[in-house]
């Protein structure tokens, strides 16, 4: 390959790296922790204090016909949760406030026959590690934060195709190789690119799809205008809908609904059923969705695939985005939104996209890395010391202060979810707090200190911030613990607290005895030259 | 055109990327969305997938925009990439409406 080519490319890559790297450290760090959202969910709700035990699906009628008699929002929609848990505690809840706005309220039959009505209190902090995924870190409105994760995205797009140029020249020289040594921007480089290549199809996913995640609307508009002719509202309803039943025919019972649902889609695990009224110029009857899981298929969402259900026969009428009943072309949409996601193949895949998002951490920051090192003005013999620049200084400190506070800022917002309830009126305000303070703390305590020493104490503090999830459901006054799969989350946490101890551990002593032209040694001073 | 590429051109080139290359997204989705399987009227999933296209479209451009020998041809190229790709488009949605 030509020179110019590769300096060319190795120029946009550092820069691309360096300005999208720690976005995407923090979008990759949260995006790892959403592949078990739904035990961490779990994990922070509280124990319902309000309701006994969920009420037998075989009463499930009784309960849908009492609730809607005693409730009109409810009468206009409602959904029955198939297997309720902590996360979940009634057998069935209904949106009491706007659809922008809305306030579950969840209602159940105790055994002596009472109906039991209370807001549900599932915990919030799924949604700050969701939004944090989703605006790459930043505490902006949409409007604003996701034409920024547009930008990023496609950042991260130029930075793997000028990452693979860059690499091409020495692939089969470089590619097995890990040069640990003296030498460490080889290490560092070695290692970015072995991660980077082997996980290459995974990162040209996940950078594709994030932009359509991000700019669909924008996208949406501009084809309006361009090849709908102002037209696309209009094009959206040119499809035939399922035929409506008479509103008046009564619904089967929920029991027989799943009866027949089984019968139809054996391989199809339902969560919810979601009953709502449609308006009366869409027939005015009472239409189900299902959403539910079959592992062997690759989901819409997040966790679940959706059918539609025709309430009065238990006919499936809409498999669109029903997992192993899609059309071609709705199941070749699924598959971006799965291959995001990570919704297939069950929990297998849940913990491969779960290391793959911990693995791009790791590019990020040792692409960092590398452009320390890179930039190091070596001490030569009898050269005396040298000093090394300013920007490799700033570098070192916020390469360590965004990622490592980061990862404290989460530690730290997830264990309060077991101090906050019932002591602090707005819970999810409080997570979000949590996690900024101690984000811009890290961030200028590592300024504060310099990046050598600020190194070490912040992954000992970010090792705290994990261990204090455990440590929280242990020890905090009234914490819980529900004994099941959001045991993980302790464990986990407790795993990850130790990691970065050892890595704390390893960079006290790089800070000690480290090479001496290294800006990580503690003695290093603050460059002059910018 | 013998000379060697550099980065310093870089702003010229990523202007150029961004929106030539958007446009070229919204092109072939046009070109596809009017022309392909099922036509314009193709239905929700179709539109969709019209969506899905521009991103590889505008990420690629983005990614490639640096082989341009310059700011001027990396302009010129990708305006004469949109002509192509939107006359047919236009004439489309002018003949078959």
């Amino acid at each position: 390959m030509r020179q110019d080519v590769l300096k060319t490319y190795k120029d946009v890559h550092s820069w691309v790296g360096i300005i999208a790297g720690m976005f995407l450290f923090i979008a990759f760090w949260a995006g790892a922790l959403t592949m078990f959202k739904e035990p961490l969910i779990r994990w922070a709700t509280p124990p319902a204090a309000s309701f006994s035990a969920p009420t037998p699906i075989e009463q499930t009628d009784e309960l849908i016909a009492r609730t809607v008699a005693a409730y009109p929002k409810a009468a206009k929609g409602y959904t029955v949760v198939l297997a309720p848990g902590p996360d979940s505690p009634s057998r069935l809840y209904w949106n009491e406030g706007g659809r922008r706005d809305p306030k579950l309220v969840g209602a159940n039959l105790s055994s002596d026959g009472k109906l039991e009505v209370a807001p549900i209190e599932t915990s919030r902090i799924g949604y700050l590690v969701d939004e944090l995924h989703r605006r790459v870190g930043l505490p902006l409105p949409n409007s604003i934060a996701m034409p920024i994760t547009t930008i990023v995205a496609l950042l991260y797009f130029v930075a793997i195709i000028s990452g693979v140029i860059c690499l091409l020249p020495s692939l089969t020289k470089d590619l097995f190789a890990l040069r640990v040594s003296h030498n460490l921007k080889r290490m560092w480089l070695d290692l970015h690119n072995v991660l980077g290549f082997f996980s290459l199809p995974f990162h040209i996913v996940i950078a594709l799809t994030t932009v359509v995640f991000a700019f669909h609307d924008q996208i949406y508009d501009v084809q309006d205008k361009l090849i709908y002719q102002d037209n696309i509202e209009a094009r959206w309803e040119d499809h035939e809908h399922p035929p409506s039943p008479d509103p008046s025919t009564p619904l089967l019972p929920v029991p027989e609904l799943l009866a027949r649902l089984k019968l139809q889609a054996p391989g199809f695990r339902p969560v919810e059923m979601n009953f709502h009224r449609e308006a009366p110029d869409h027939g005015g009857h009472m239409a189900l969705t299902i959403t539910g899981h079959d592992d062997r298929y690759g989901h819409r969402s997040a966790t679940v695939g959706y059918g539609a259900v025709d309430a009065t026969t238990g006919k499936l009428v809409e498999t669109d985005l029903m997992p192993g009943f899609q059309p071609p072309l709705n199941a070749t949409l699924s598959g971006f939104f799965t291959l995001h996601f990570g919704s297939f193949g069950g929990l297998p895949v849940r913990w491969g996209y779960f290391l793959m998002g911990l693995v791009g951490t790791i590019i990020f920051y040792t692409g960092n890395l590398v452009w320390i090192e890179s930039r190091r003005k070596r001490e030569r013999r009898g050269s005396g010391p040298v000093t090394q620049s300013r920007q490799t200084f700033v570098l070192a400190a916020l390469t360590v202060g965004v990622c490592l506070g980061a990862i404290a800022g989460t530690g730290f917002s997830i264990a309060a979810a077991k101090w906050l309830p019932g002591r602090v009126d707005n819970v999810e305000n409080w997570h979000v707090g949590i996690y900024y303070a101690v984000f811009l703390g890290s961030a200028g305590w590592a300024f504060a200190r310099g990046a050598a020493r600020g190194s070490g104490e912040l992954l000992a503090f970010a090792a705290l911030a994990l261990a204090a999830i455990p440590l929280s459901t242990l020890f905090a006054p009234g914490a819980w613990s529900h004994a099941d799969m959001s045991l993980l989350v302790d464990w986990m946490a407790a795993g990850g607290a130790l990691a970065l101890l050892y890595v704390a551990h390893l960079s006290r002593q790089r800070s000690r005895q480290g090479q001496k032209d290294s800006v990580w040694l503690s003695t290093a001073v603050d460059g002059q030259t910018l | 055109m013998s000379g060697t590429l550099s980065s310093r051109d870089w702003f010229g080139k990523s202007v150029a990327a961004v929106l030539l290359g958007f446009l070229l997204g919204i092109g072939i989705s046009g070109l596809w969305g009017w022309l392909g399987i099922g036509g314009i009227t193709g239905g929700p999933a179709k539109m969709q997938l019209n969506m899905w296209m521009v991103s590889p479209v505008w990420a690629l451009t983005c990614a490639f925009v640096f082989f341009f020998p310059s700011t001027r041809a990396a302009w010129g190229w990708l305006a004469l990439m949109n002509a192509i790709v939107w006359a047919p488009v236009l004439a489309a949605q002018f003949l078959l409406r």
